[in-house]
């Protein structure tokens, strides 16, 4: 159970549809129906029919032609959707995607969990799939194609791969005629012929590929490469004119971006999405992660802070969402014996509080080498560790200094000082005196007496 | 008055919810005296009250030691809405690490009850203090149940009008700024009775010179 493919037999058609109404990809010439989906075939159309007849069967049959740059978008698009379930993707060709599932089946705790995981993704989807799970790829195409059920038991596979028809294997027409005629048509009744004379008698492919069903020889098409930048369009079905319906197209891409970003082993730093509207105007959101972070769902929880308080000014059409900054992941190592109480790092709680309040919200406290106290906010420098060259000073600022009338001076209590601070000589020149006081309620303040010699409260002490 | 009300407001104490033997280390408070009356210190995941009759009655003078201890190790120092500028030279000065500390600023109560509740829920935060004045018991109980969740040290500094409301919190301290020092006295404690607590020195010199003018 190592090779899972998926098969989208109706990709062509499906793909960013609403797969409600009847629908039906037509041929180049358009006359004939080559693909139609299960509402259609419901109403008698079939591949195959022309297309005056199939309009007949089903009058608001909707018709499409096939689009070679759409379903190669879709295949990458899914392509990178199955990085969230396996390391190794490969395109067999633009409806077929190849997974390699042993190794991710610990983390999903075995095979049957990963792949109903997967599918309940898939189902969200709207595409119709076939799956087919088997030790070896090619058998696992076999069984995809055969639109077999897949199954978790060994001997329950060895069953469906002996029970395959010969057709399925993609073998030359005139062998497939001649074993017709011998009456051979499943893997067991080949098998059971011997070897020699197999391989004497037909083309060398029917060895190969049964060879290559068995295990015996290796085929292995090419691994999936993921892009450089992640970057996926969604032309939506409907405008969307309030921010909250832009989730569930987004919710998609992100499933996605899990898989890419899963795929290349990084975390995705800044998330750039676009909104093009019906003028060809476009609005850009940003979504930030001040750690970096390629968990789907919680990219989901950030956006859907985000478009709490975003306001669409126009109806959307077409969602883009680009990544270009990555992380690559360090996982931090955990110490085996203390437990892990932190459900969230520093940088995600800020990333929250950041979005959900902005980013003028949070600030640092730092040093500022300034003498006077006002420029606080600007400089910074650690300086902690350094022994302060100051008096001391309150723990609180009034900010800007509370002008003191006469009488409530006269109440106070001065405990020490002056402490003469003078500076600015090169502009804004200031000269204060500074004193602690005791204030008649029993605080501590710290209260300065300008070179006009009026009193001002400039802070606390406790 | 129904029992789930009351347990509601946090006036009855439920033996089967408190350990034995408080499960996690306290962390000193720095001032002998009041480690004693809180049996050991600052107990984390719990919410404490501390309620003063105007902005610096010893509020942050209370909390000094520990801000110096806790900083020493990685871990966010959240000050939600403070009612004015933290100093940051007087804080180094007490030898309090500033890297990770972080003032947020928030527009309206219910922004504000969120960062606390998100900041206290998550675990991420070492320590973190808010200044809150009329709040529904409601959302004080939302706190102390996000503060158990975190498991981290929560202070919640208010006006002492509301001395006399009920409240969840576990601990409860009034504090009071005289000129000998910082009375505090503990309206409510876990597993004790309320006490009148320790006064704590002020360390500033009295000297009791008048300036005269320059």
């Amino acid at each position: 159970m190592r090779w899972l493919v998926v098969y989208f037999p109706l990709l062509a058609l499906e793909w960013q549809q609403q797969n409600t109404s009847p629908r039906a990809l037509l041929d180049n010439a358009a006359r004939r129906i080559v693909l139609a989906n299960p509402q259609a075939e419901a109403l008698g159309v079939a591949p195959g029919l022309a297309l005056a007849t199939a309009l007949s069967l089903a009058p608001d049959l909707q018709t499409c032609s096939y689009d070679d740059e759409l379903v190669a978008r879709a295949s990458q698009a899914l392509a990178l959707e199955l990085g969230r379930w396996s390391g190794r993707i490969s395109c067999i060709d633009s409806l077929t995607l190849l997974a390699e599932v042993a190794s991710m089946a610990r983390y999903f705790q075995g095979v049957e969990a990963l792949v109903a995981d997967m599918q309940q993704a898939l189902e969200t989807q709207q595409l119709s799939y076939v799956l087919g799970l088997a030790d070896t790829p090619r058998a696992a195409l076999a069984l995809a194609r055969a639109k077999s059920t897949p199954q978790f038991d060994n001997a329950l596979i060895e069953q469906q791969i002996s029970a395959l028809p010969l057709r399925l294997l993609g073998l030359p027409t005139k062998d497939l005629n001649a074993l017709r005629g011998l009456g051979i048509e499943r893997v067991e009744q080949l098998e059971r012929l011997p070897r020699q004379e197999l391989g004497s008698r037909f083309h060398p492919d029917l060895l190969k590929r049964l060879d290559q069903l068995r295990g015996r020889l290796d085929w292995l098409p090419p691994a999936f490469e993921p892009p450089e930048a992640f970057d996926q369009h969604a032309d939506l079905q409907a405008e969307i004119s309030y921010a909250q319906g832009l989730l569930f197209p987004l919710q998609r891409m992100m499933g996605r971006l899990e898989g890419y970003l899963n795929l290349r082993q990084q975390h995705a730093l800044v998330l750039n999405i676009s909104l093009l509207h019906r003028d060809k105007s476009e609005s850009r959101l940003r979504l930030g992660h001040a750690g970096g972070c390629y968990k789907a769902d919680e990219w989901l929880a950030l956006l859907r802070l985000k478009l709490e308080r975003y306001r669409l000014t126009q109806p959307v059409l077409e969602v883009g969402l680009r990544v270009d900054q990555f992380r690559a992941w360090d996982e931090p190592a955990h110490d085996l014996f203390t437990p892990v109480t932190h459900s969230e790092s520093p940088e995600q709680l800020l990333s929250r509080i950041q979005i959900r309040l902005g980013s003028q919200a949070i600030h640092p406290l730092s040093v500022a080498h300034t003498h006077l106290p006002d420029g606080v906010a600007e400089l910074h420098s650690d300086a902690a560790k350094d022994p302060l060259p100051y008096a001391r000073r309150p723990l609180w600022l009034v900010q800007p200094p509370q002008r003191l009338s006469s009488d409530r001076v006269a109440q106070l209590y001065f405990s020490s000082g002056p402490e003469r601070i003078h500076t600015g000589w090169w502009g804004d020149s200031q000269r204060r005196d500074y004193f602690s006081a005791e204030w008649p309620d029993g605080r501590a303040a710290w209260v300065f007496r300008d070179r006009e010699q009026h009193w001002y409260l400039h802070g606390w002490f406790s | 008055m129904v029992l789930a009300e009351l347990i509601q407001q946090g006036q009855v104490w439920r033996a089967h919810e408190a350990p034995a033997r408080p499960a996690q280390t306290l962390l000193p408070t720095g001032f002998k005296q009041l480690d004693e009356c809180l049996s050991g210190g600052w107990m984390p995941g719990q919410l404490i009250e501390l309620l003063i009759d105007q902005p610096s009655s010893g509020e942050l003078h209370l909390l000094l030691p520990l801000l110096s201890s806790v900083s020493q190790q990685p871990g966010l120092i959240l000050w939600v809405d403070p009612p004015m500028q933290p100093y940051p030279l007087a804080l180094a000065q007490a030898g309090v690490r500033l890297r990770d500390h972080r003032v947020i600023r928030t527009q309206s109560l219910d922004e504000r009850l969120w960062v606390l509740e998100h900041a206290l829920k998550s675990g991420a935060a070492s320590i973190v203090m808010g200044w809150l004045d009329k709040v529904p018991a409601k959302a004080l109980r939302r706190l102390q149940l996000a503060v158990q969740q975190g498991q981290g040290l929560a202070f919640v500094v208010r006006n002492s009008e509301w001395a006399n409301q009920s409240s969840p919190a576990s601990f409860r301290l009034q504090l009071k700024a005289q000129s000998e020092g910082v009375k505090v006295d503990l309206l409510k404690r876990r597993q004790a009775w309320p006490t009148e607590g320790p006064m704590l020195p002020l360390n500033r010199p009295l000297t009791g010179t008048l300036p005269q003018a320059v």
